[in-house]
């Protein structure tokens, strides 16, 4: 497949921290603290074609979420670059996007600004976030008073419901009922078959064999494997056993 | 898919290019600063309230204690109408400022959603503090009418500080945006920091009070010579010294273009704590 139909291409993504993630006390700066710093991502390479999804393992600390940030424009890399074709939505941690002082039809009107909603089709966005989040009149309060569940059906939904054709997603699955996975199952299944592509951050490897294609095994900042996703998934259990 | 031909690059991306994304994304800055406004105040009406009553509250006491207590001149305005021109500008440069230092906090939730030019809330937060200062100017326009004052054609002049005092506002939100980015427990500064500012503005007295020798420094302070010449455009006041203003315009301009640049400079390392 020619290079130019990728839905992501990463090259030789670098990310070093200074020590403190970035956002230390001044009072480190002025104590003359000699200054640290750790490489957090190793340059790291692959493609993702469209219809596809690339499941991220790793243990705590590997490098996993630094990954997803770049990708999503979060933080910038140190060194090397990525280039992700089309509309890209993240779903950085259970809910995000969700501000608390707004309701939550605010909120989803605001996301389909972020997210580049055509206004033509914002009104089939409203509707759709609304019917998937399931969350009826709940959505006229301020986010605030959500549950940790009813954040995570939001924060999911405004971001799945976008016209989206690059989908970031750390660990957002873990806070819904069993209901809802399953619909988020589903969703995954449709959205690939229409070309959408994914990348998951997970601990459920079960769960990743199921929905992703590919995958990318990380240990300390370095890829240790990048191929299918049952033979990553077979490495990250050694990893994690060994 | 519909958004095709969207291409992200995701680089060390340098200044210009950031500036660039600043203007694609504008709808959003739109939005933002909407949110900005809605989600202080969930109720209109209540909003408003308290939106009026704080400047009128600040220049009520002001007028008493500096005004009636301690007898601060006024160099013939009414004091209160004095005051509260200052006090109506000076919440533009304080809630800038404020809402600047929260900027990377108050913006991870969405900066976490969706590539965005990480200026926005900055941006957001200037352009949501503006208008509460408008809203405050025209009261004290009002204060001078009820005195008595009729500001005449210097009125037209009105925008154009006004905008002067944004792009002043602007720069000092962005400079903090990015130092309380990088030094989280630099924002414990800022209160204060804004505090001596404002005693080193002609908030609670006028211009004429500091001394002539030491006005040409003293104009370095761009919100000295905004705040004297609004009290020129809207009650009336003697003209400017042109020179002194000039010092504060240009400083202004200075100020900003600073701010912008820094902030497009070290905004990806404050980002690291995201």
């Amino acid at each position: 497949m020619p290079c130019e139909t990728m839905a992501i291409e990463a090259h030789q993504v670098c990310k070093r921290f200074s020590l403190g993630g970035g956002s230390r006390p001044l009072y480190h700066l002025l104590g003359g603290e000699a200054r640290k710093s750790r490489l957090a991502l190793d340059r790291i390479s692959f493609a993702l074609a469209p219809g596809k999804a690339l499941a991220v393992m790793g243990r705590n600390g590997s490098g996993k979420s630094t990954l997803l940030k770049i990708l999503a424009g979060v933080i910038d890399p140190t060194s090397g670059q990525a280039v992700l074709r089309g509309q890209v939505g993240a779903l950085l941690e259970i809910g995000a996007g969700a501000h608390p002082d707004l309701t939550g039809w605010e909120n989803i009107r605001l996301a389909a600004r972020l997210l580049q909603v055509p206004p033509s089709r914002r009104a089939i966005y409203y509707e759709r976030t609304n019917a998937f989040s399931e969350l009826g009149a709940k959505l006229d309060e301020p986010t605030r008073w959500y549950s940790a569940g009813q954040y995570a059906r939001l924060g999911f939904a405004m971001a799945a419901m976008a016209p989206t054709d690059v989908l970031l997603i750390d660990e957002a699955l873990s806070a819904g009922d069993a209901p809802f996975q399953l619909k988020c199952f589903d969703f995954f299944y449709r959205a690939k078959a229409q070309g959408r592509a994914f990348v998951m951050v997970s601990h459920a490897t079960a769960v990743l064999r199921d929905l992703c294609d590919d995958g990318l095994v990380l240990n300390e900042g370095k890829a240790v494997y990048t191929g299918p996703v049952n033979e990553a998934v077979a490495h990250y259990d050694t990893l994690v056993l060994s | 898919m519909q958004s095709e031909h969207r291409t992200t690059m995701i680089r060390k991306a340098q200044p210009p290019g950031r500036l660039k994304a600043l203007w694609q994304r504008r709808e959003v800055l739109l939005a933002l600063t909407f949110r900005q406004i809605r989600g202080r105040f969930s109720k209109p009406v209540v909003g408003l309230i308290w939106l009026v009553l704080q400047p009128v509250l600040l220049a009520l006491v002001f007028s008493l204690f500096f005004g009636l207590l301690v007898r601060v001149p006024s160099n013939g305005m009414p004091y209160p109408a004095m005051v509260f021109t200052g006090v109506a500008l000076w919440s533009l440069v304080q809630n800038a400022a404020t809402q600047g230092a929260n900027a990377y906090e108050s913006a991870a939730p969405l900066l976490r959603q969706a590539p965005l030019p990480r200026l926005y809330p900055v941006l957001a937060g200037v352009f949501s503090a503006t208008l509460d200062s408008l809203i405050a100017l025209v009261i004290a326009l009002l204060t001078g009418l009820a005195f008595g004052v009729h500001p005449g054609w210097p009125l037209l002049a009105a925008p154009g500080i006004v905008l002067l005092a944004m792009i002043a506002a602007f720069g000092l939100s962005a400079l903090l945006a990015v130092l309380c980015g990088l030094w989280r427990d630099s924002r414990q500064m800022v209160p204060l920091g804004l505090q001596v500012l404002m005693f080193a503005s002609p908030v609670i007295y006028p211009l004429s009070l500091v001394p002539q020798d030491w006005q040409r420094l003293y104009a370095l302070n761009p919100f000295a010579g905004i705040i004297n010449a609004l009290r020129w455009s809207l009650l009336g006041a003697p003209a400017p010294d042109p020179v002194n203003f000039s010092i504060s315009a240009l400083s202004a301009l200075v100020l900003g273009m600073t701010g912008l640049w820094i902030f497009l400079a070290l905004e990806g390392r404050a980002a690291d704590a995201l």
